[in-house]
């Protein structure tokens, strides 16, 4: 075969192989991918009521997972409505969810203005715009979404709803005393896991920022113990323990190999306080995945960038343009923190005001012990 | 007892699994492409979880695949993966004429399939053609990298849902060669572009180049006429340059819609100020202004030019030389014509009007076409 001998030339990125037996399991699959995707299901629904609910499941496994691939097939799964002239208004909520996850906070906006106008009642609607409206810093808009919403829903969701809201203006105390209010209601112990996780992980996220550890500890705890793959939980709790030094715990947490970047990373600072012998080949590994997507022009999370740069590469001046960049679409609570950690390390004295007198403006300084070091 | 041992398998399967299960990234096939003469090779890396949903590997659902499940279902994978490609040398296809054994590759999210085969084209490529079609059915967000080789080019290019082709450039590896592409590009653009074309006849009808105003003391003479276009002609270069090296080089953005209506009015407003003066006599002053938008205009069709492996600055100094060569080819053909009808300035008069009104009303309409695109 000379072709054979010819073609094993070909430069490439690592070494191809035959594996060594029939046995050797080469690939494994997502135990939610598998149920999606059993043989049977593969094709495409006819009607759109039920590419919709397909597309649904696929969106929440996404989301659950951290998976960006379940995005693409639930887009994929909508693409004959949304190729269509006019898209129907529950198509257009699910295209609104795929661009939020997209972090195309605009255009998911624009769809979702849409929506409204054709359906004023829709719930999920108000809600997903409440969740961009707080994420990107608009709070007196994302109040009113709440407001609205409120008529709409159960206690829970719109209790949670405010709580994401208060605790980034101010009102961490009534947001914590609100969602545990919420939480220990009759209805919110019959609803939806997803709904509990939510609440929970936000309490959870208060608690740790407002310095109530146990609290923290134990909310974090109750949520994994309802989604414990949920990798968003996950990132929160692992954040948690690495502010407080607790690195062997974030090791134990992420002993399995982690499912995204961001737990990569979350492993890869652990290991590095912790002078863990796999550090180097781990954090060897995130480069390259960096290196990959740059030259790919693959989408990366710039906050995560940044926050490689900063906590492992010792580049701060690098970490602050990203960490820049990032603060001007997202604005939650890890997006300001990695900006003003970027800022303060290079001495970027115009920044650091920035950050702060925006977090003073929004009564956010309960969340930034580093604020005490401040004139 | 039983339920012990059920947990004990369960953390075997976890472990197991462990081992394999690999952090998340969106779906990417890569393939490599190198060509030496009339032979292309291919090696074509798909993960195996993404053939997973559109061809059923795993025959047991287990949610673990096997190196015999995957030869199990080789025929079909190769049926799928190569109908869902096409390499095309110069408007031919390019046959298969040997496959190698599949391999196995790990990437940082899991295992791949490796598929390599090698092509036979009639003759060595010029350039080549790479339509992809793989996996979109199921996950729009698929990509397909492609990273072409000959012994000394290397380019690469990104496919995915809205952008399935593209055309790779195997002989111009020169500098000067590609710059001469975007010079013809350039020309072409601005022949092309009507509404550049109409903007620049527009400001060269004005009064003070064709004389209308002042041809009665008959001072208006061909000099003064060539002194004001060739005015006219460089303000306008430069504010175009400007904002296309600013646009394309991506300091500034701005929505290509917007920019398209803004050029459009601006094809409005200097045919109706030949009609009425609402602008200053000096007519370079509106060139240099109105340059600016037009030179946003010219940067979008650059981006959309740009292919892989090409240096920016090289290809955005041969794009806007041949946008200057093209106006000036115009301005060439066009000058002497009007310098010409100025003998008889009464019908310079109605040249004006007519021509001025006809691109005003024409313009308009574009304006309101464009708009309608923004709004629907």
């Amino acid at each position: 075969m000379v072709a054979v001998a010819a073609l094993t030339a070909i430069p490439a990125a690592a070494e191809p192989y035959v594996p060594a037996s029939g046995d050797t399991v080469v690939a494994v699959i997502p135990s939610s991918l598998a149920t999606l995707f059993a043989s049977d299901q593969v094709t495409q629904p006819v009607t759109m009521q039920a590419a919709v609910m397909r597309a649904r499941t696929l969106i929440q496994s996404g989301q659950r997972s951290g998976d960006p691939r379940f995005f693409g097939y639930a887009s994929a799964t909508l693409a004959p409505w949304t190729d269509a002239a006019a898209t129907p208004t529950p198509v257009r909520l699910l295209q609104a969810m795929i661009l939020q996850h997209q972090h195309c906070f605009d255009e998911a906006l624009a769809q979702l203005k849409r929506v409204l106008v054709e359906q004023p009642a829709n719930a999920q609607a108000w809600l997903i715009q409440a969740g961009i409206l707080t994420v990107t810093g608009q709070y007196t808009e994302a109040r009113h979404s709440c407001q609205t919403l409120s008529a709409m829903t159960t206690p829970l969701v719109a209790t949670t709803c405010f709580a994401a809201i208060d605790s980034v203006t101010g009102a961490n105390e009534q947001a914590m005393q609100a969602l545990k209010t919420a939480l220990s209601k009759r209805d919110a112990r019959a609803a939806d896991a997803t709904v509990r996780v939510w609440a929970l992980t936000l309490y959870a996220e208060i608690a740790a920022w407002s310095n109530r550890t146990d609290l923290a500890a134990a909310a974090f705890r109750q949520g994994l113990w309802l989604s414990p793959d949920d990798a968003y939980l996950l990132t929160a709790y692992s954040d948690y323990l690495i502010e407080r030094g607790r690195y062997q715990e974030v090791l134990s947490l992420l002993d399995r190999d982690p499912a995204t970047d961001a737990l990569m990373l979350r492993r890869i600072i652990a290991e590095r306080h912790t002078a863990d012998a796999d550090y180097e080949k781990h954090r060897d590994d995130y480069r390259e995945r960096l290196a990959e997507a740059r030259r790919w022009n693959s989408s990366l999370h710039d906050r995560e960038y940044a926050r490689f740069l900063l906590a492992v590469e010792n580049q701060p001046a690098e970490a602050l343009t990203l960490a820049q960049r990032n603060w001007q679409t997202q604005k939650e609570p890890l997006d300001t923190r990695i900006y003003l950690q970027a800022a303060q390390a290079t001495g970027d004295r115009r920044a650091v005001q920035t950050v702060l007198a925006w977090l003073k403006q929004n009564d956010q300084r309960y969340a930034w012990p580093e604020l005490g070091e401040q004139p | 007892m039983t339920r012990r041992l059920a947990m004990l398998l369960m953390l075997v399967c976890a472990i197991a699994i462990g081992d394999e299960a690999r952090a998340h990234k969106a779906s990417d096939s890569y393939l490599w492409l190198e060509s030496r003469g009339t032979e292309i090779d291919l090696r074509w890396d798909i993960a195996l979880r993404d053939l997973e949903i559109v061809i059923g590997i795993d025959a047991d659902h287990d949610r673990r695949i096997t190196w015999a499940e995957v030869q199990a279902q080789q025929a079909r994978i190769d049926a799928y993966a190569l109908s869902h490609l096409t390499i095309t040398a110069d408007d031919t296809a390019c046959a298969a004429t040997a496959t190698a054994k599949h391999l196995i590759d790990s990437h940082s999210d899991g295992g791949y399939l490796v598929i390599r085969q090698r092509l036979h084209c009639t003759a060595q490529p010029a350039a080549l053609r790479v339509d992809y079609n793989l996996l979109f059915e199921a996950d729009r967000s698929h990509r397909g990298l492609v990273n072409v080789s000959t012994g000394d080019i290397e380019r690469s290019a990104v496919l995915g849902e809205s952008s399935r082709t593209v055309l790779i450039n195997l002989t111009q590896d020169n500098a000067f060669a590609r710059f001469t592409t975007f010079v013809r590009e350039g020309v072409h653009h601005i022949w092309i572009g009507y509404d550049h074309i109409l903007f620049l006849v527009s400001l060269l009808l004005a009064p003070a180049v064709v004389g209308t105003r002042t041809t009665a003391n008959a001072t208006h003479g061909n000099g003064d006429s060539l002194m004001e276009t060739f005015k006219i002609v460089s303000a306008f270069t430069v504010a175009h340059s400007v904002t296309l090296a600013l646009a394309a080089s991506g300091t500034v953005t701005l929505p290509p819609a917007l920019i398209e209506i803004a050029i459009a009015a601006s094809v409005v407003i200097a045919a109706i100020n030949n009609l009425r003066a609402l602008l200053p006599a000096r007519i370079w002053l509106v060139a240099f202004v109105f340059g600016f938008v037009h030179g946003f205009g010219f940067a979008n069709v650059l981006a959309e030019l740009n292919t892989p492996g090409q240096s920016f600055w090289n290809a955005l100094l041969g794009f806007n030389v041949g946008v200057e060569l093209g106006q000036i080819v115009i301005v060439a053909a066009i000058w002497p014509l009007l310098r010409w009808i100025a003998w008889y300035p009464a019908a310079m008069r109605r040249t004006v009007t007519v021509a001025s009104a006809a691109i005003a009303g024409l313009a308009t309409l574009w304006v309101i076409d464009r708009s309608i695109g923004l709004w629907a």
